[in-house]
């Protein structure tokens, strides 16, 4: 039996019969008009958010960290959790923009640029978190990178997974920025080329480096490309591997396992992915970017979901397993607490965010249907905030009795969490609103049409 | 100074990779370049344009990441302020890897940029958009007044022939 026309067929990745310069009309437009209602309203609550958060981060760093609920027996509480969460939801913006474009996978030109943005803000937002743990920011600098002192001259330990992280997150935040903005340098001549007010030239000038499409300097631009991806790949896995890496090393229950370092990476690309949903659901419409952004695009993508969700879940249970088959008690202990013990209900809602939820995209209807997509991402959102909660707080039971204790989130736990969703939409609005949301080089480069055109240009010889 | 030389403008991908092929027929240029709204593929071999040098400048980068991440892990490990734990070995390798690794994608990821950069000759050298809509969805074949052999009125008339829908002479006695 025949499969029907649309399975056979590769749909354009370019929808409703736009042209090359509709291209540009399109991914300049936000850019270069006031923006809507919609947008303002959104702006202004998640400017709101951060304007709590930055009160809540001088009360915390001023009354003290007493303010947040860590304590002896869970010393890392939310800001750990929030930051492996945020870390991991930048995993995304790097896969799209790296591995998909090392497999030559063309739908990722019209969402790459907005993922990599998502991935500088979602890495500026976890940066917060480690420095203000230490309670005392302004220091923190001092702690965590080597610098020649007059204390020994004692340098940081670089046996320790901590100071890993320091520079795996260091070096993944500038690559992504320096991939990202290589990226926007021909667009952002695009927008210097269509400016007429002096403002907006001299910025999308200074920005775009005189860049003015020579073939001798494509040629350059597409050799950093590639080399940012290949770089970027094992980059990108490192840097979760690494963070893993804070529990794994470690030698406590339930945390010192080898399946770390893989369902971390699952989970951060799950995650991210699902964020990646979250947020073009309604920039597309926002923007008026229907025709770029595709109904065909999100399905991929609900796609990865259902692929790493499946792989989180399969760890969630191997986990589970071998720490039964182990005949470790205290290993056991360790899963049978967080399943059944004082935060059973994290647990649950853990495994049924992660573990059930993708499941739903099997079925091609709720791939393609808008608000169910919407929905379920957001579910993954919760569902992979509490997996890290989970492995952060159930150690609360760990396997010496007298370190026992409860870990309840305050007032201003909670309030950092919000704000910091505040700070990350507050930038990633901003980037809608001043920088091309699409990478409009590349969908030129993989619209039907220039498609058909070099297909041509080689039968002609 | 303004630059001075010969543009075709050509209607799409297909009639400018056809129209460098067909400018190639006759003659090699050696300053030739394209204006072009993305990169378009092939269009380098159409041209016979050199490949990029880059790959070079980005390995010896990460090897001197690599090589300064062995260094000062030794030397402030071992040498500057030694700290014997557990009686484990100063040079404890194994334990750094990661930040070799990290420092080794730090510096690569430098050259990358900046050697891009640099071999475009941006931001220092850049020259002026001869026509603002290259970055739009323009296209056209540009040979510079300093190409060997360089004569405005045949030229225009190989550029015509090899399929440009427009020609204009930028420079001198130009507007």
């Amino acid at each position: 039996m025949n499969a029907p026309e649309s399975l056979r067929q590769r749909r354009p990745l370019v929808t409703g019969g736009k042209t090359v310069h509709d291209v540009t009309l399109d991914v300049c437009a936000p850019a270069e008009r006031w923006g809507s209602m919609a947008f303002w309203s959104s702006f202004s609550t998640s400017q709101t958010a951060m304007f709590l958060y930055l009160c809540a981060w001088l009360l915390v760093q001023t009354i003290g960290l007493k303010l947040v609920g860590i304590n002896n027996a869970s010393d890392w509480g939310s800001f750990i959790v929030n930051f492996v969460f945020w870390v991991g939801i930048g995993h995304a913006g790097t896969l799209i923009s790296a591995i998909l474009f090392l497999f030559r996978q063309n739908w990722r030109t019209s969402i790459n640029r907005a993922a990599e943005a998502m991935t500088v803000f979602a890495v500026s937002c976890a940066g917060v978190f480690p420095m203000l743990h230490t309670g005392r920011p302004w220091l923190a600098i001092l702690f965590v990178f080597p610098y020649p002192n007059f204390r020994g001259p004692l340098w940081t330990n670089f046996r320790s997974p901590l100071e890993w992280d320091v520079f795996a997150v260091s070096t993944y935040a500038t690559v992504s920025v320096l991939f990202w903005y290589m990226g926007m340098i021909p667009d952002l001549a695009t927008l210097r080329d269509r400016a007429r007010h002096p403002i907006r030239k001299f910025f999308y000038g200074l920005f775009s480096m005189g860049w003015r499409g020579s073939m001798r300097h494509w040629i350059h631009y597409e050799t950093a490309y590639m080399i940012f991806a290949a770089i970027a790949t094992p980059l990108v896995l490192s840097v979760h591997t690494i963070v893993s890496f804070d529990f794994a090393v470690s030698i406590l229950p339930g945390w010192h396992t080898t399946i770390y370092p893989p369902y971390f990476v699952a989970g951060a690309i799950f995650s991210g992915f699902a964020m990646v949903v979250t947020l073009l659901v309604p920039a597309r419409k926002l923007f008026h970017l229907e025709d770029y952004i595709t109904i065909d695009h999100l399905e991929v993508m609900n796609k990865i979901i259902l692929l790493t969700g499946s792989l989180v879940g399969f760890s969630y249970i191997t986990e589970f397993f071998i720490a039964v088959y182990s005949g470790s008690p205290f290993e056991q202990f360790a899963f049978v607490n967080r399943a059944f013990g004082p935060f059973w209900w994290a647990y649950w809602i853990m495994m049924s965010c992660n573990l059930i939820t993708p499941q739903f995209f099997w079925f091609r209807y709720i791939r393609r249907s808008i608000p169910l997509m919407w929905t379920l991402s957001l579910f993954v959102n919760v569902g992979m905030w509490f997996e890290r909660y989970v492995i952060v707080v159930t150690l609360t039971r760990s396997f010496l009795m007298p370190s026992w204790g409860a870990y309840i989130m305050t007032f201003w736990d909670v309030v950092i969490l919000a704000g910091s969703f505040g700070q990350f939409m507050t930038l990633f609005l901003l980037f809608c609103r001043v920088l091309p949301v699409c990478n409009m080089a590349e969908v030129k480069a993989f619209h039907p049409d220039t498609l058909r055109q070099i297909r041509e240009s080689h039968d002609h010889d | 100074m303004t630059e001075q030389g010969i543009l075709g403008y050509f209607d799409g991908p297909k009639a400018i990779i056809l129209g460098a092929k067909r400018m190639r027929k006759t003659r090699q240029f050696r300053k030739w370049d394209a204006f072009t709204p993305f990169a378009v593929h092939t269009l380098d071999e159409a041209m016979d344009l050199p490949r990029s040098i880059l790959p070079w400048f980005v390995l010896a980068s990460g090897l001197s990441g690599l090589t300064f991440a062995i260094w000062f892990l030794s030397w402030t490990s071992a040498v500057n302020f030694p700290i014997w734990v557990g009686g484990k070995p100063m040079l404890s390798w194994p334990a750094w890897v990661p930040i070799f690794f990290e420092l080794t994608i730090l510096f690569s990821a430098w050259a990358n940029l900046l050697g891009m950069l640099g071999l475009c000759g941006l931001p220092f050298h850049a020259k002026k958009p001869l026509d603002l809509r290259f970055t739009d969805d323009k296209f056209a074949l540009w040979i510079p007044s300093d190409e060997p052999g360089y004569d405005a009125a045949a030229l225009e008339a190989a550029l015509r022939g090899a399929g440009a829908s427009d020609v204009r002479v930028v420079g001198k006695g130009d507007a």
